[in-house]
């Protein structure tokens, strides 16, 4: 696996990538259960389409950011149908070089006196 | 359902994610559909609409992608230039099949090259295939699929006849149906069945079910037996027998929550006690579909002037359609007519059961069928023309891949690979215009195509469609690809390359293509307009009446509470009385039933009249209350309308039973016997003729009786004259009825305007979907018209510069221009009126009560095709004449 890999060569990361990194920091999931965490995420600002969230998943698997679980937790009436995904050691490398190459943007529009926070109204 | 359109979306997905994530997704998309934001009203509907966009974009972007990775892996082994002979490329594909993906590439890129065009052509093929594929699918499965039985070639629909006149009585009474069910010889056994509709009281809110009688053999000679319990036995036919009922698996999911203990139960009908013996499979829909349960014939009338009942049978093995038929006409049964000590002699008569459910709709869908696949033809030859233009300007590339050694073969098949690849796309896009068609042919066409409820897009449609692109492409592709394989060389690479050297020798075709979609477009839309104008005339025609601002309830009682006549008129009475209180109201009345249906024939005598020899008078009756004439606004032609005095002494006749049975016309003192009652009647008065049954046909001979105690029935209709929109009383007649016996169902309420306007479906649905072929036919051939007079322009630019360099000045470019395109459509008119002569004629032939054909809709038609075709070839024209001669001339 490309476990040797730069981090960095992913980068920058495609938007629903990186939503789907970040759901899965939370544990192991499945299609839905990343979907709805993507909408928590947001406040429900972001819509997820089953289309691009299942092809960004096999984009990431085969990248190897992420892992699909061996095992699938017992459901009544047998195992489940649903995959369910982990974030792999690579993965969370890339999401950490992703979310530092974000924050020094963070950094670099404060420096240049861009307010970032909402003004209070 | 749900479930099967999920799995169809999912299949739109290119294949090995469909396969990997497939069943996921349609897990997702259930769970997605129960989340908060589809909760409101109208959320299931924004489901659907966002999942189908979100899976056309995903799919779409996935498949895309997929095509462009595949173009970029092999760019490098496919030249444009593709005339290399393949011993050059020993290759380590190896695969048979790797010329024809060179191809199938190679033409997936020159499509989309230019997205414009190729979705232009794409789209013209899909109406055509979409409309023919959504037509069949209707005639296939009402014409061509066997009925829902077993063996259902064997079973045939039995009518009576008359050995005098030849007359055939579909419908017979119980003690005919008795007669003739000793007598036959041919069938298994002779069945019976009737339509009736019941009172069923369901949690305290009493409901009207349809249902059926049938005799206890039905289901066996039908082969179907119920999904649970049992059939009827013999003896449950006789009066005085258990009262027991079969439901439907409709009736039994809806009403009875599916229950599995439900043989033994007991429900109401007419507040009588009935014990539930079966319940039948979930397809079985017998008369019709909206037959709820059935009843043996325990409780059939048994009069000999009640005729209700249809026949059917299955034949017995070893016999012979033809031996049947002789076996019937053979028979001679003394029978009786209905009137008291009369008989008649008869015989039966054979029908295959398909032929008489589906037989008189044939002809009208076999005249869509054809109009459907002349729009088809249509669009092939604007894509025909299409690629040909196409091919012209591509005569050039074509000439010097020949010239470098591409074999005729392969420019064939190449140029056949790209019309497939559009044929493909278009079928794609045509079957899902064929399902959306499909269901709307079943919002509109419901009550006057039989069988529609079973009609969807099936298997066979999808490889219908499939083989019909197929076809399509081939027969689109093979025209153009065969010439324009013959490239001439010389011409072609030499004159300095100009590239349409050739284009002259398509133009005759391409010209000659245009001249054939005219005369079909005429054609079509001087059929379209006699079916308009057919349904314009009926709109016209004087219906008898005045339908404005009537408001029609039927209800009907139940039986054992109102089996006193007494207690019927007190309850009718009751709520014409409160109904006359309300403010808004301006009259209102009682009848048996609303004045375009009827639920009785009567036999009558009419003195003075002399039957010919077989002839029984049978004519519709009503039993007509107070104020009904003016209540409805029919004209009184002569006598009087009824008074309070009236009873069983006296009735009023329509015209056209005045007309019928009296010589001179006057029936007014002149008496008449209905049925086998005892005395006779006095006419009283001639009413204008009303339009029954629909408005489409000739109004049949009426009786109105007034309402009496011997004549009036448990089903009524209420019609309620209103000062303004009537159903604004709706919710005041439900509680006055309610009121007054919460017991009594309605049912059906609508204004008398909406229930005409219904009954005009059938002729509403002919002029429509001819209309809407007549209408893609113009658009089509005036689309390809324009095409081809705007490349002809543009070939022409050189020369019309010339000419324009000599003085001729823009008026007269503009002239040469018009008259070249008109000259096309106009002898694509003289053919076509030529074609649309026997055409019409056919029309006639096969839809009675067609308005005629009259040169008024054949100038109509000339005068729009040409008006029309003269707007497309003025926009080309006119650019020709603002052509700078200097600049034209530039381009030679």
């Amino acid at each position: 696996m490309p476990a040797d890999k730069d981090p960095r060569s992913f980068l920058p990361l495609a938007h629903t990538s990186l939503n789907i990194l970040l759901a899965l920091l939370e544990g192991e999931a499945h299609g839905y259960a990343i979907k709805r965490s993507i909408e928590k995420q947001s406040q429900n600002a972001a819509r997820v389409r089953a289309g691009t969230l299942y092809e960004a998943l096999a984009r990431l698997a085969r990248a190897g950011l992420i892992d699909e679980s061996e095992e699938r937790p017992d459901v009544a009436g047998g195992t489940s149908r649903w995959r369910y995904y982990r974030i792999s050691e690579l993965g969370e490398e890339v999401l950490r070089a992703e979310l530092q190459r974000l924050s020094s943007l963070v950094v670099y529009a404060r420096q240049r006196n861009f307010a970032i926070e909402p003004e209070a109204t | 359902m749900r479930r099967f359109v999920i799995d169809l979306l999912i299949r739109l997905y290119p294949r090995g994610f469909r396969r990997t994530y497939g069943r996921e997704m349609a897990q997702f998309f259930e769970l997605q559909r129960q989340e908060d934001r589809y909760r409101s009203d109208f959320g299931g509907c924004r489901f659907w609409a966002e999942l189908t966009l979100d899976v056309l974009r995903d799919a779409g972007l996935q498949r895309l992608r997929a095509v462009a990775s595949l173009l970029d892996r092999r760019s490098a082994e496919i030249e444009p230039v593709t005339a290399a002979p393949r011993p050059t490329h020993p290759t380590n594909r190896g695969h048979v099949m790797e010329p024809v993906f060179q191809d199938l590439r190679y033409a997936l890129r020159s499509l989309r090259m230019n997205l414009a065009w190729t979705s232009m052509a794409i789209v013209t093929l899909a109406l055509g295939i979409g409309a023919t594929a959504a037509m069949f699918s209707v005639v296939h499965n009402v014409l061509l699929r066997p009925l829902p039985f077993d063996e259902p070639d064997k079973l045939y629909a039995v009518s009576g006849t008359n050995r005098e006149s030849s007359q055939i009585y579909s419908s017979v009474s119980f003690p005919s149906y008795e007669i003739y069910r000793e007598n036959q010889q041919g069938l298994e056994s002779l069945e019976a069945y009737g339509r009736l509709s019941m009172t069923f009281n369901f949690e305290e809110r009493a409901e009207s079910l349809h249902g059926a009688l049938v005799t206890a053999g039905l289901f066996r000679a039908l082969g179907v037996s119920p999904a649970r319990g049992r059939g009827f036995q013999p003896e449950e036919d006789h009066p005085g027998s258990n009262a027991v009922v079969i439901l439907s698996h409709r009736l039994w999911q809806q009403r009875f929550g599916g229950d599995p203990e439900i043989v033994g139960q007991r429900f109401s009908l007419e507040e009588e006690p009935y014990t539930i013996v079966g319940v039948m499979p979930g397809d079985f829909a017998f008369p019709d579909t909206h037959a709820e349960f059935w009843l043996p014939m325990r409780i059939a009338p048994r009069t000999e002037s009640t005729f209700y009942l249809r026949m059917l049978g299955r034949l017995r093995d070893g016999v012979t359609e033809s031996e049947l038929a002789a076996r019937f006409e053979a028979m001679e049964l003394e029978m009786p007519t209905g009137s008291p000590g009369e008989t008649h002699t008869t015989a039966l008569e054979a029908r295959s059961l398909h032929e008489s459910i589906v037989g008189q709709v044939k002809p009208r869908l076999l005249i869509f069928l054809t109009a459907v696949a002349a729009v088809l033809a249509i669009a092939c030859i604007n894509v025909v023309n299409l690629l040909l233009g196409r091919i012209v300007g591509r005569e050039r590339e074509l000439a010097l891949r020949a010239a470098l050694g591409a074999g005729r073969l392969r420019l064939v098949r190449q140029l056949v690979c790209e019309s497939l690849l559009l044929s493909a796309a278009a079928g794609a896009v045509g079957a899902g215009l064929a399902w959306v068609l499909v269901r709307a042919l079943k919002i509109f066409g419901s009550r006057s195509l039989p069988r529609l409820e079973e009609v969807g897009v099936d298997t066979t449609a999808w490889i219908f469609t499939f083989a019909l692109a197929c076809l399509v492409g081939l027969v689109v592709g093979l025209v153009p690809a065969l010439r324009a394989s013959r490239p001439d060389l010389n011409s072609s690479l030499g004159e300095g390359g100009r590239g349409n050297a050739g284009g002259a020798r398509h133009t005759r075709l391409r010209h000659g293509l245009i001249v054939s979609q005219i005369a079909v477009t005429l054609v079509l839309l001087v059929s379209a307009l006699v079916l308009l104008r057919t349904f314009v005339e009926i709109l016209e025609a004087e219906s008898g009446f005045d339908a404005e601002n009537v408001l029609m309830v039927e209800t009907e009682l139940p039986g054992a509470r109102y089996e006193d006549p007494e207690r019927r008129r007190t309850f009718f009475e009751a709520v014409l009385e409160r109904l006359a209180a309300f403010p808004g109201v301006r009259s209102a009345a009682v009848a048996s039933s609303h004045p375009f249906t009827y639920r009785s024939n009567r036999l009558v005598t009419v003195d003075g009249y002399l039957p010919a020899a077989g002839e029984r008078l049978v004519v519709r009756s009503f039993a007509v209350g107070p104020g009904y004439f003016s209540t409805m606004g029919a004209e009184l032609r002569a006598g009087r309308v009824f008074d309070t005095s009236d009873g069983d002494l006296s009735m009023i006749v329509n015209e056209t039973f005045a007309r019928r049975y009296f010589a001179d016309g006057n029936p007014i003192g002149r008496y008449v016997r209905v049925g086998q009652q005892e005395m006779t009647r006095e006419v009283v008065g001639v009413i204008a003729d009303v339009r029954q049954f629909n408005l489409g046909s000739e109004p049949d001979a009426v009786i109105y009786l007034p309402y009496s105690p011997t004549v009036w029935p448990y089903d009524m209709t209420l019609l309620i004259r209103t000062e303004a929109a009537p159903l604004g009383l709706a919710a005041t007649v439900r509680g006055v009825i309610a009121e007054v016996d919460r017991g009594v169902p309605i049912h059906r309420l609508q204004t008398v305007e909406d229930y005409l306007w219904s009954s005009l479906e059938a002729p509403r649905l002919q002029a429509m979907l001819l209309g809407a072929f007549g209408l893609a036919a113009l658009l089509l051939s005036m689309i390809g018209l324009y095409a081809v007079m705007a490349y002809w322009v543009s070939n022409r630019t050189p020369e019309l510069g010339i000419r324009m360099a000599i003085g001729a000045d823009r008026g007269r470019i503009l002239r040469h221009v018009i008259s070249r395109g008109l000259g096309l459509t106009f002898l694509g008119l003289a053919i076509g009126s030529l074609a649309a002569v026997p055409a019409a004629r056919w029309l006639a032939a096969s839809m009675p009560q067609l308005a005629g054909v009259d040169a008024r809709i054949y100038i109509l038609a000339l005068a729009g095709l040409a008006a029309a075709a003269f707007l497309a070839t003025y926009l080309p024209a006119k650019r020709a004449s603002k052509l700078d001669p200097v600049t034209a001339l530039h381009r030679e």
